[in-house]
């Protein structure tokens, strides 16, 4: 056998050899020659409506991948994200994930803004026993439809909802509120909790109407609200949508309390909203006085990495990375160890302060309510200090 | 003398435990013997797990009640990749989507089909349908069909990418239908798939992501992120008047909704949160403008909520769940179990055939004779 391989080689011009060499250098490299790497998929909405939430996200997402990255990684092993725009179309999303998971092996996934989105990320992770981690998605179904690898690490819906239909209640005595929900972002099922939240609390919504997808004049919505007499307006839609409907509500000179949810805590509602946003009420995902050192930590290295200062968002992202971190450290590659260390954490300190998952999955922190004055959200039990 | 006194009344003391023990053993063993005849006697029923159960519910108008438990024959199990959709063809061999592709078992002799022996094109095939002729095989890479031979074709059904992902795949004995990511489509004479999505149909399909389809007489059925469309086929499918649209929000289906099936009269869906019973029929779909659900849960007896599979077979609806295998006949829910005290967990697939119904599970097949239960 050698003396057949010698004579063939012996046969063999230099060209034939140099050709050899490079086919089966060739084929080393095109080996993943790199196992040290932990690949986990990012999929959101980095273009469109939302985007400005995704790229927040993302910031913080890539900020916390650096920090496990520049601490040794995991196990001695980098972290490697694997980012995907889907463009809020659920499509789109199911292709995305599906190569993500048989394609790109990845071992968890984090993302998702719409339910419709998430619903296709949670249905393909479920199949395939791949963790999947929102830190965005609060629609309440998500964690309640008996899956076993979704997490979620922000406040549902249903803990917002519950939190401003209390704090109204005791505030404002709101008994009567009208309310103005997106199509996408929350729909009709959302609609539908917010209702039952509300009897709850003792109060009985007058409206509820929703609008057409990319509409900027909302006073046919308005007009149903006024007409229905309420004691106050709740919004839920994306930042943007609120905004402008936040601002003809007040041109239109509606002076009862208006609410929302998240969306009333970013950047871009106050952005848009200008001075309209003062004194509204909203929910906090990220309130930095919980988060203590962490929270300042995070902060200082986010303003230091992108030259802005990170909002819920962002802090959201960072969160995600670092509870994922910690259970790729118990499961390394085994993604039903990752799920099962996910599955044990009832309770964790990080930048958003005290947090823990149920037994579905679901973030058990209640919801923060905050007021906004002179552009700056304040939680309420410390209105007095502002 | 003293030494003596103590050592027999230890004697003494342990005989007492040692007789107690006995005692307690065999009393055990008679007890044990008086339950095992009605544990493995095939076709009795266990009547000591009956419950009459009943959840007050927004949607409920009547109570379901539990029959009990039933042990018994299984057939051995059929070891093979996690099994996603059953069909048996019509020389009684039985093909399974699974998740590294096809599988066929003829006689017990069990064939794979897959990418890794270079047999099948697709990992992760979710339905599977028999035409008279070939094997439709939707996966979550194409459509595919497969003669006996094992020849394999690709077929185009959308332009759009996300058609590629096949949810469910179905024939009424005419027509091979199929139900993507992208909407749902079924197959002409001359080969090619018409589209049927929400822009086709003028918004009566609410939403393009059809998970879960049916077929029969003059109906469409699709279950989708939104809700259950129906469509009579009898009409033009771009005409949305002829489109009957449940939605998720107003019925309160919780989603995903994992299979579906008609017993003649009436739609079941098997859901994530247990089974839906729509008791409106279907042909009374139209003009009742409240489509009421009866919810079968473990409270009134299913082995487990997430329900993966339904078919109706012989007057019955058989349940496939993650914790085993339940049959709902005149409101009343049975849990079909081993003989031998085991349980059969991970129900993916059903499939009758005749009196057989086939059992697809994570770990492979397995069959029950249903002229047992009855």
């Amino acid at each position: 056998m050698k003396k057949k391989l010698l004579k063939i080689f012996r046969k063999m011009d230099v060209y034939q050899i140099l050709s050899l060499v490079t086919l089966l250098a060739l084929f080393w490299f095109s080996v993943d020659t790199n196992p040290s790497e932990i690949k986990i998929g990012v999929i959101l909405p980095l273009t469109g409506a939302n985007s400005a939430r995704a790229i927040s996200h993302e910031k913080g997402i890539m900020l916390a991948v650096d920090h496990v990255n520049r601490s040794g990684g995991i196990n001695g092993k980098t972290l490697k994200l694997l980012i995907r725009d889907n463009k809020n179309d659920p499509a789109l999303t199911a292709l995305i994930t599906r190569d993500l998971i048989y394609e790109n092996q990845v071992l968890t996934l984090v993302g998702g803004i719409r339910p419709e989105n998430a619903r296709v990320i949670q249905l393909l992770s479920e199949k395939a026993k791949v963790p999947y981690l929102t830190a965005l998605c609060t629609h309440y179904e998500l964690t309640a439809n008996g899956s076993e690898y979704t997490f979620r690490s922000i406040t549902d819906d249903k803990k917002q909802f519950e939190a401003i239909c209390e704090y109204s209640v005791r505030r404002f005595n709101a008994r009567k509120p009208a309310l103005i929900y997106d199509p996408l972002l929350y729909g009709s099922d959302s609609a539908q909790k917010f209702i039952e939240s509300a009897l709850k609390a003792g109060q009985q919504v007058v409206a509820a109407v929703s609008y057409k997808q990319g509409s900027v004049n909302y006073r046919d919505q308005l007009d149903v609200v006024r007409s229905s007499n309420p004691d106050s307006l709740v919004i839920i839609a994306p930042p943007k949508d609120s905004a402008l409907i936040l601002r003809q509500a007040r041109e239109n000179r509606f002076l009862k309390p208006i609410l929302g949810v998240n969306p009333f805590s970013s950047h871009e509602f106050i952005n848009y909203a200008g001075i309209y946003s003062e004194l509204t009420i909203c929910t906090l995902p990220f309130n930095s006085r919980l988060g203590g050192q962490r929270a300042d930590y995070f902060l200082a290295e986010f303003f230091d990495k992108y030259g802005i200062s990170a909002d819920s968002d962002a802090a959201l992202g960072y969160e995600a990375v670092m509870l994922t971190a910690l259970a790729l450290k118990a499961g390394e590659h085994d993604r039903k160890m990752i799920r099962d260390y996910l599955a044990s954490m009832h309770g964790w300190e990080s930048v958003t302060g005290s947090g823990g998952f149920d037994q579905n999955g679901n973030q058990v922190r209640p919801a923060e309510v905050a007021i906004i004055k002179e552009r700056q959200k304040i939680p309420v039990n410390l209105e007095e200090l502002f | 003398m003293l030494q003596d006194s103590t050592r027999r009344s230890h004697f003494t003391f342990w005989s007492v435990i040692l007789v107690i023990a006995i005692i307690f053993f065999f009393a055990n063993e008679r007890q044990e013997e008086k339950n095992v005849p009605t544990q493995t006697m095939p076709g009795k029923v266990d009547n000591s797990a009956r419950s009459d159960t009943s959840v007050a519910s927004r949607k409920f108008t009547s109570t379901p009640q539990q029959k009990g438990n039933l042990h018994i024959p299984f057939s051995p199990n059929f070891p093979t990749p996690p099994v996603n959709d059953l069909v048996v063809d019509s020389r009684g061999t039985l093909w399974l989507a699974t998740e590294k592709g096809v599988c066929s078992i003829t006689n017990g002799i069990i064939k794979e089909y897959s990418d890794d022996k270079g047999t099948f094109p697709a990992p992760q095939a979710e339905s599977i349908a028999f035409d008279g002729q070939k094997i439709w095989v939707g996966t979550l890479f194409g459509l595919f069909s497969m003669t006996r031979s094992g020849r394999v074709e690709k077929h185009n059904v959308i332009s759009n990418p996300a058609g590629e992902l096949i949810w469910d795949v179905a024939f009424d004995g005419m027509n091979i239908w199929v139900g993507t990511q992208a909407g749902a489509a079924f197959m002409n004479k001359d080969g090619k798939f018409t589209l049927i999505d929400s822009k086709v149909t003028n918004g009566g399909l609410r939403h393009d992501w059809c998970q879960s389809i049916l077929r029969f007489a003059g109906w469409f059925v699709a279950v989708h992120d939104r809700g259950i469309s129906f469509w009579n086929t009898g009409f033009k499918a771009s005409n949305p008047e002829f489109w009957k649209n449940i939605d998720n929000a107003k019925s309160g289906i919780i989603r995903p909704v994992s299979d579906m099936t008609f017993d003649g009269r009436h739609i079941w869906v098997a859901t994530s949160k247990g089974v839906l019973y729509l008791t409106t029929p279907i042909e009374k779909l139209f003009s009742e403008s409240v489509s009421n659900f009866i919810s079968y849960t473990t409270l009134h007896g299913l082995p487990s909520n997430r329900a993966n599979a339904i078919i109706s077979h012989r007057g019955s609806v058989w349940i496939g769940t993650d914790n085993g295998l339940a049959r709902i006949r005149e409101e009343k829910i049975q849990v079909i179990t081993p003989v031998d005290g085991t349980s059969i967990s991970g129900v993916k697939a059903l499939a009758a055939s005749g009196d057989i119904l086939w059992i697809g599970t994570e770990n492979g097949v397995q069959f029950i004779n249903t002229a047992m239960v009855d």
